[in-house]
């Protein structure tokens, strides 16, 4: 998903325009040529800083009257920072979210209207379709039908496809409930579950393979705490605590590396902040990842796409992740001011005193960012869920939720959040809700799909048809593992090779992770699919596997495999006339002895020039047929 | 030559319009990208280039022995590091003034064609960081960035797009691609397309011997086998009513469809250079040294960058828009002196000359080098290290040092091994760049810092970007927020480089 379109300073200010504020003056060239350090060493008003605009804060949207006084640190707090066995952490930071969740507001009540086969996320969606009339609302879209749900949520849930036999019994089943069944099954899949989790946390975070490559740091290596994590459910706004303060834990100590033979000292960590620019971009990161919320433009000037945020604002936040307050420095120049540190949002009854103390700091920035009155925690990641399963987010995009842009069903986020929150911030129990909403097994409708334009943010979005997925480098190659051996090979998953190849990066896995990413572009390329056409890699995954020898060896009929062949690859069998196609291919080539005198380049088989048997001919067949139908995109792509 | 090239532009732009305004309907962000490609990009000047070859010389490439010599000081006993000046003499080139290293006689040959760029100058000191500097090269922001950072290969390529139809836009010659190695990992990145994604990814060829292995069916594989599984793909998908109606699904298959057409498309017949050039165009492109006589044989690039150059050479000639030759980096390899600087280098320019000055007169005799850029470039310059164990200095050292603390105690320790990040040399040639042209000047004596128009690389970058067409601020968005091809939009284009 790249959210990107051409842009220059003019065109720039033109799409601006479209936003309800006005714009300072900050395309001015004059002052184009400033000096060469950077801050987040990149800054995007290309150049002089605008003049301070009026400081706005959001304040939290559920906040009720009856909220504890400010001031006095909890003593929850306290203990947790003491807490010296991983239960006990557990049961306090519970404590500590019950207390603050006992002044959350009450959330929106689902509208009373009709959702046949859903759940209240449905009666949001509805009550919307009603308003605006559309035909949706009294003929509902249509329902996915099984091996189409069956898909998705295997490659949602543990990021593979479901094997012939797993197919065959879902189909095969008839109980009303199979389709809550099978999310509840996978769900519990742990290992594969947090596996594929693991994959997206790790370019979120930005956890990398090494520590340090010639002397640029990185924030080290995550996938074990990522991986437990979510093999054991843990609460999320907990595991996100544990990444930022050194008072939990869970917590990954920062490392100091020399480097260089001791001649230079950097800091390995998810927190850096040995430095201005590291404190700004790990504020930053946790703005986007964390909060939802795009701060990097303001981090050398007041963000000047979203005048909520001054250049002060991002200061004040990122200070609780410094070692002291911050000094203002407009695109790269010091002014000498320092900005007292302040969270970025109001959150009632939070804690407010700024503690000297850097490990302090962290642990109240921890507190802060997770906090059930902070607005943006709970709702960022419900919609990272939402977006993820349904495509497209409640609000967009899914790293920069503006005031000025509202959500598309902001109650429904409201609703989603508070019940993420009310039940102890798990993950799955939100998971389960969506998947198990009529909207998710909407059926795919090209006609039907929401769209997000960045220059018309405020399009309604309806979710009466989910968007087309690409498969990430990671399911694709993982899934074709699972059609190819029929079986999941926990440990031997896609995302744990650090190696880069021609396929691998044609199909857009990052090589490495010195910068955090939380999407990928789904564009496809003439590189990938030269890959998918030609590629060494991609025929052997495809041909040399043993599920096409054993069916080309096997005294298997052409219906047969045709049959098997559509189970592994679209957990369905044929319709008539797709077996017609796949039969009459296979019939066709593998009987066809005269037909290429080369041999198949099957890597079981030594290459050399022999006359082509029967069983090469029937290889050739079974192998091509399974190529087009992994290749196609029903197999490329979750619809 | 112009016409040919509006009518590929058009075409380009037709192709990629109907892919575009297939995924018109497509939902999400992806619109955004697409119909700016739609658009079409519309620069806004007559540009003086349409493509650009970029020889990349990773490893930090000595400028006083090469690009910028200065007084030959040979070598003796007991020097102290401040009195070696040179370590090869200098010699005239065509070029009226313009003096280049000994061992470069080639490119002398043909210096009156380009322009020589003494002060590129940064302020950021990269110390002993190769890896750091050369992404900052690439890209031109200094990682980490904040945003996956594209470099310039794919800066091109998602602007200007494909020049021909049929030749990706952005081509990386020499480098390979199978990697674990964590260094490694991080260079392909960098030359890749960040934030961009996929889409403007290089194409990339570790070897011109061994061609794209991608544009040929595996073995075994007939043309014939080839299309009716294809064609067996096209019909299974027809079968899918709903996807069928998909834009994102009609543009993947279109792309398949682009692929197929590449195997049959000029871009191959560029691979098939060992028949069809001359031997003695053959041998020009060979070094000039063999690996048997390498004082390190365990190091030689030569061949395989030279088979490179006339490849991108053959690439040019049909149409390519970019494409990058890299001398493969190897830490403290090729480039990357840390001793024995003195006789390494003379290695050094026996592997490049010949095959850099015979591109620039092929290109120049087919009447390509008019519009396209050759540009040479390595990540800093180099000068006397601080001690013994060159390139540990810290960040700013040889900026503020000259070497006279350092005893060149053995033949070894003559050479300059420190790193340079003050001073750093390229070299234009073609595509609207003045002839027989010097700019900046360096001092004489150590620290050989810039005394006259030291530059800055975005404004380096401004300046080829301006003859290709392409503003300075001109950016794509990410995150919601605009992102630029040079530092922040700010690059200003060094006019007076340009013809």
């Amino acid at each position: 998903m790249s959210s990107s379109g051409s842009v220059t300073l003019s065109s720039c200010k033109a799409m601006y325009h479209l936003h309800p504020f006005s714009i300072p003056r900050l395309f001015s060239r004059s002052l184009a040529l400033v000096a060469v350090t950077g801050l987040l060493a990149t800054c995007c008003c290309a150049a002089e800083a605008p003049n301070s605009i009026g400081e706005t804060t959001i304040t939290s949207r559920n906040a009720s009257a009856d909220v504890p006084p400010t001031g006095t640190v909890n003593p929850i707090l306290q203990e947790l920072a003491r807490a010296s066995d991983p239960e006990q952490v557990e049961q306090l930071f519970a404590e500590r979210r019950r207390v603050r969740i006992t002044s959350l507001g009450k959330p929106p009540v689902p509208p009373a209207v009709e959702a046949p086969g859903g759940n209240e996320i449905d009666r949001f969606i509805v009550d919307r379709w009603r308003a605006v009339e559309l035909p949706e609302s009294s003929r509902p879209p249509g329902l996915c039908d099984d091996a189409t749900f069956l898909r998705r949520v295997y490659l949602d849930l543990i990021g593979v496809v479901p094997t012939i036999d797993e197919a065959t019994k879902f189909l095969a089943d008839t109980t009303p409930d199979k389709r809550p069944r099978l999310v509840e099954q996978l769900l519990s899949r742990d290992e594969d579950y947090a596996d594929h989790w693991t994959a997206f946390w790790q370019e979120a975070i930005g956890s990398a393979i090494s520590e340090e490559i010639g002397g640029i740091p990185t924030r080290g290596n995550y996938h074990n705490f990522l991986h437990n994590s979510f093999m054991t459910n843990k609460p999320f706004d907990l595991m996100v605590a544990e990444l930022i303060t050194p008072r939990l834990l869970g917590h990954q100590p920062v490392k100091m590396l020399e480097i260089l033979d001791g001649q230079q000292t950097i800091q390995i960590g998810f927190v850096q902040n040995d430095t201005h620019q590291r404190t700004l971009q790990t504020a930053a990161v946790v703005g986007q990842v964390f909060l939802g919320t795009s701060m990097k433009c303001a981090s050398c000037h007041n963000h000047f796409l979203n005048d909520k945020w001054s250049q002060a604002r991002f200061l004040g936040f990122a200070g609780l992740f410094a070692e002291d307050d911050l000094e203002q420095i407009r695109c790269e120049e010091r002014s000498g001011k320092i900005i007292p540190s302040r969270f970025a949002f109001d959150i009632p009854g939070a804690p407010q005193a700024i503690p000297d103390d850097p490990v302090a700091r962290l642990h109240l920035a921890a507190i802060l960012v997770t906090d059930p009155h902070n607005p943006r925690f709970a709702a960022a990641i419900v919609n990272r869920l939402w977006s993820r399963y349904l495509g497209r987010g409640l609000y967009e995009p899914v790293d920069d939720y503006r005031v000025d842009v509202p959500a598309s069903h902001p109650e429904l986020l409201e609703w989603l959040a508070h019940d993420f929150m009310t039940h102890g911030f798990d993950l799955k129990r939100t998971i389960r809700l969506i998947l198990n909403s009529r909207t998710f097994q909407n059926q795919y409708d090209p006609q039907l799909v929401d769209a997000f334009d960045a220059s018309r943010p405020g399009e309604p979005r309806y979710y009466r048809s989910p968007t087309l997925r690409k498969l990430t480098a990671e399911q694709l190659i993982d899934s074709i593992r699972v059609v190819t051996t029929q079986k999941l090979e926990a440990g031997q998953r896609e995302y744990v090779n650090r190696e880069t190849t021609a396929l691998r990066r044609a199909l857009g896995k990052p090589s490495e992770r010195i910068e955090i990413s939380t999407s990928r572009s789904e564009d496809v390329a003439v590189v990938q699919a030269l890959e998918l056409i030609n590629g060494d890699e991609y025929r052997e995954l495809v041909y040399g596997s043993r599920l096409v020898i054993e069916l080309a060896a096997d005294e298997l009929d052409p219906q047969a495999i045709a049959e098997k062949l559509f189970l592994a690859t679209r957990g369905r069998r044929p319709s008539p006339s797709e077996m017609e196609l796949a039969t009459g291919f296979l019939e066709k080539y593998s009987l066809d002895e005269s037909a290429e005198s080369q041999f198949s380049p099957i890597t079981e088989i030594p290459l050399q020039e022999t006359p082509l048997s029967a069983t090469d001919s029937r290889t050739q067949a079974v192998g091509d047929l399974s190529w087009a139908l992994m290749t196609s995109p029903e197999f490329q792509f979750i619809q | 030559m112009r016409d040919q090239q509006s009518i590929d532009r058009r075409e380009f732009v037709k192709s990629s319009a109907a892919i575009a305004s297939a995924i018109g309907l497509a939902p999400g962000p992806l619109i955004a990208a697409e119909s700016d490609l739609t658009k079409a990009f519309i620069p806004p000047w007559i540009p003086k280039a349409d493509a650009m070859v970029l020889i990349w010389l990773p490893g930090g490439i000595a400028q006083t022995d090469t690009w910028d010599p200065k007084q030959l000081t040979p070598y003796r006993q007991g020097m102290t590091g401040d009195e070696i000046l040179g370590t090869c003499a200098s010699l005239p080139t065509t070029a009226d003034g313009i003096r280049l290293g000994e061992g470069l006689e080639g490119i002398g040959s043909v210096m009156h064609l380009g322009t020589i760029l003494r002060t590129l100058s940064n302020k950021t000191k990269f110390g002993a960081i190769h890896h750091k500097a050369q992404s900052y090269m690439m890209t031109g922001y200094i990682p980490p960035v904040g945003v996956k950072a594209p470099s310039i290969g794919s800066i091109v390529a998602r602007t200007l797009g494909c020049r021909h139809p049929h030749i990706p836009p952005y081509i990386y010659i020499g480098r390979d691609i199978d990697t674990s190695d964590a260094a490694k990992l991080f260079i392909s990145e960098f030359l890749g397309p960040g934030f961009y994604g996929p889409k403007y990814q290089p194409f990339m060829i570790p070897d011109a011997a061994s061609g794209m292995a991608t544009l040929e069916a595996y073995s075994g594989m007939t043309r014939s086998r080839l299309d009716r599984r294809q064609a067996l793909l096209q019909k299974l998908f027809s079968h899918n009513s709903l996807l069928r109606d998909s834009p994102k699904a009609t543009a993947y298959m279109q792309m398949l469809e682009d692929a197929r057409a590449m195997m049959d498309s000029p871009v191959k017949q560029a691979f098939n250079y060992q028949a069809e050039e001359s031997q003695a165009t053959l041998q020009a492109y060979m070094p000039q040294i063999d690996e048997a006589e390498l004082a390190d044989g365990s190091y030689f690039q030569g061949k395989r960058f030279g088979h490179g150059l006339l490849l991108a050479r053959r690439l040019v000639e049909r149409g390519a828009r970019f494409v990058q030759v890299e001398y493969e980096y190897g830490p403290l390899k090729g480039f990357d002196m840390h001793e024995n600087g003195c006789t390494r280098m003379v290695e050094m320019k026996r592997q490049i000359d010949g095959p850099i000055s015979q591109l620039i007169r092929d290109l120049d005799e087919r009447g390509l080098l008019e519009r396209t850029i050759v540009m040479l470039a390595t990540e800093f310059g180099r000068t006397i290290a601080s001690a013994p164990a060159a390139g540990r200095e810290p960040e700013g050292f040889a900026e503020e040092h000259d070497g006279s603390e350092l005893v060149i105690s053995e033949p070894k320790m003559y050479g300059f091994h420190g790193h340079f990040s003050s001073c750093n040399c390229l070299l234009f040639f073609g595509g609207g760049f003045k002839q027989g042209f010097v700019y900046g000047k360096t001092a004489d004596r150590h620290p050989f810092v810039p005394v006259e128009n030291p530059v800055r690389l975005e404004d380096v970058q401004a300046t080829f970007y301006k003859a290709l067409g392409i503003p300075p601020d001109h950016g794509y968005e990410t995150e919601s927020r605009p992102f630029y091809v040079t530092k922040d939009g700010t690059g200003q284009p060094i006019d007076a480089l340009l013809a």
